[in-house]
């Protein structure tokens, strides 16, 4: 687990070094592009830094809070300066490698839910992974996947509702 | 906009949970979810799970230079971070412990402009640090000049006053509590004005007070906060001023005279 709280430079610190892998990962996927991940990161770093009076811990880890940031940069840049063109992106962005850690570090939380996404049914996954971590449009994964724009709707929604109703529990006492 | 009815929301609302909604149909969501609380609470359970989902993100080193890029961003903005005194027009670093000489009532009540500078400020949060006895006289003295209730800004908890205690680790954990609430109330810059009592009853003894004020030193580095100590020239002893004051405060103040590398300091 990484900082609790964001109150001092020390504090962001211990934030990216414990989460810069992720964090990082995220928006490379995103974009992939070394440069403009780089900058998004560094964005989402000094915008938590600016924030921090918002950050609630009540409502999540700071790691989640971090991630969201960081997300929310790489889909502006994604959609809004069109940075990568939407064919550029390789159907295998659905499947999520890990290039630089042994899978046995992500840690109890991180692989729970890997297994709950990996328990999807393959379109359900697909399209989820296209859509959070492709950065894709449901609009633009119809395109991609040849499928009818109904059908992703409906993967989105039901793949979302399984993972949503999955043992919550369980995952709360892993991830304390 | 396209107006979307509540039976035709439900195939849209995962999609909009994982942000992979075109901008029409996303406005479309945001304004139904406005007026209506079944699919809100639907959108938050999912919200949830893709909260859960983004831990699965996969996992890729950075270059080094980027940690040292972000950081020497969040230190150059961390270090133009600081607080205006008050009572002139000198700034003191957050992070940073300074140690207010004076000789006279009138010295100290005007470190009172200290705190009231930070009435205003959303994201300020004012503490003084005294004997219980001043509280009365402190919050008189906090009200002149100041149009707005003191006793309101302490109800609000915008303004706490901690008392003494005997002991060096009963102040410090009364301070560290007392901080640690503010920022989970989510101020980002803390005040600090210290009436230091040494001798006084209910005290710690002379010998503790470098112990403790080193051990402010350390607290100080780990908060959003300027500390300001005030040192009574005439009521504490040549020890105390010496060991308290001037060894331990990285800054010094006497009337409108600030030394920011106070040689005697011995950094701990």
């Amino acid at each position: 687990m990484g900082a609790q709280a964001l109150r001092t430079v020390k504090d962001l610190e211990d934030l990216y070094d414990a989460d810069r892998g992720i964090a990082y990962g995220l928006a490379f996927h995103l974009l992939q592009d070394q440069s403009a991940a780089e900058d998004v990161v560094q964005e989402a770093f000094l915008a938590a830094w600016r924030s921090r009076g918002q950050y609630d811990p009540s409502k999540g880890g700071l790691r989640g809070w971090l991630l969201t940031i960081v997300r929310n940069r790489a889909i502006d840049r994604l959609r809004h300066d069109r940075l990568r063109p939407e064919d550029a992106l390789d159907l295998k962005t659905g499947e999520l490698s890990d290039s630089s850690s042994d899978p046995a570090l992500l840690g109890p939380e991180r692989l729970w839910i890997r297994e709950a996404l990996g328990s999807l049914p393959d379109a359900q996954r697909l399209a989820i992974s296209l859509a959070y971590f492709g950065g894709l449009t449901q609009t633009q994964i119809a395109r991609r996947t040849k499928q009818p724009l109904g059908t992703v709707k409906g993967q989105l929604r039901l793949g979302l509702l399984k993972l949503s109703s999955m043992d919550l529990a369980r995952f709360e006492t892993i991830a304390r | 906009m396209k107006r979307v009815d509540c039976s035709e929301i439900d195939e849209l609302l995962g999609g909009y949970a994982l942000t992979a909604l075109d901008e029409l149909d996303e406005a479309s969501v945001q304004m139904h979810l406005a007026g209506c609380d079944r699919h809100q609470r639907t959108v938050e359970e999912l919200t949830r799970a893709t909260d859960r989902l983004l831990l699965a993100a996969p996992e890729r080193e950075p270059r080094p230079e980027l940690r040292t890029r972000i950081l020497e961003a969040i230190r150059s903005e961390a270090a133009l971070a600081s607080v205006g005194l008050g009572f002139s027009e000198e700034r003191l670093p957050l992070g940073s412990h300074a140690c207010l000489f004076h000789s006279d009532e009138a010295g100290l009540k005007g470190t009172m402009a200290f705190l009231r500078a930070g009435f205003d400020q959303p994201e300020e949060f004012g503490v003084v640090f005294a004997d219980q006895g001043r509280f009365d006289s402190l919050g008189a003295w906090l009200q002149e000049g100041y149009e707005r209730s003191v006793p309101s800004l302490i109800e609000r908890g915008k303004l706490a006053m901690i008392p003494g205690a005997a002991t060096s680790d009963d102040l410090i954990a009364g301070i560290g509590a007392r901080l640690d609430r503010a920022l989970a109330e989510g101020y980002t810059v803390i005040r600090l004005l210290g009436f230091i009592g040494w001798e006084q009853l209910g005290w710690p003894d002379t010998a503790s007070i470098v112990e403790f004020e080193q051990r402010v030193n350390r607290v100080v580095s780990a908060y959003p906060v300027a500390v300001l100590c005030t040192y009574d020239l005439k009521k504490l002893g040549g020890l105390s001023l010496m060991e308290g004051g001037l060894r331990n405060h990285p800054i010094t103040i006497m009337g409108d005279r600030i030394v920011r590398g106070n040689p005697f300091y011995l950094a701990a």
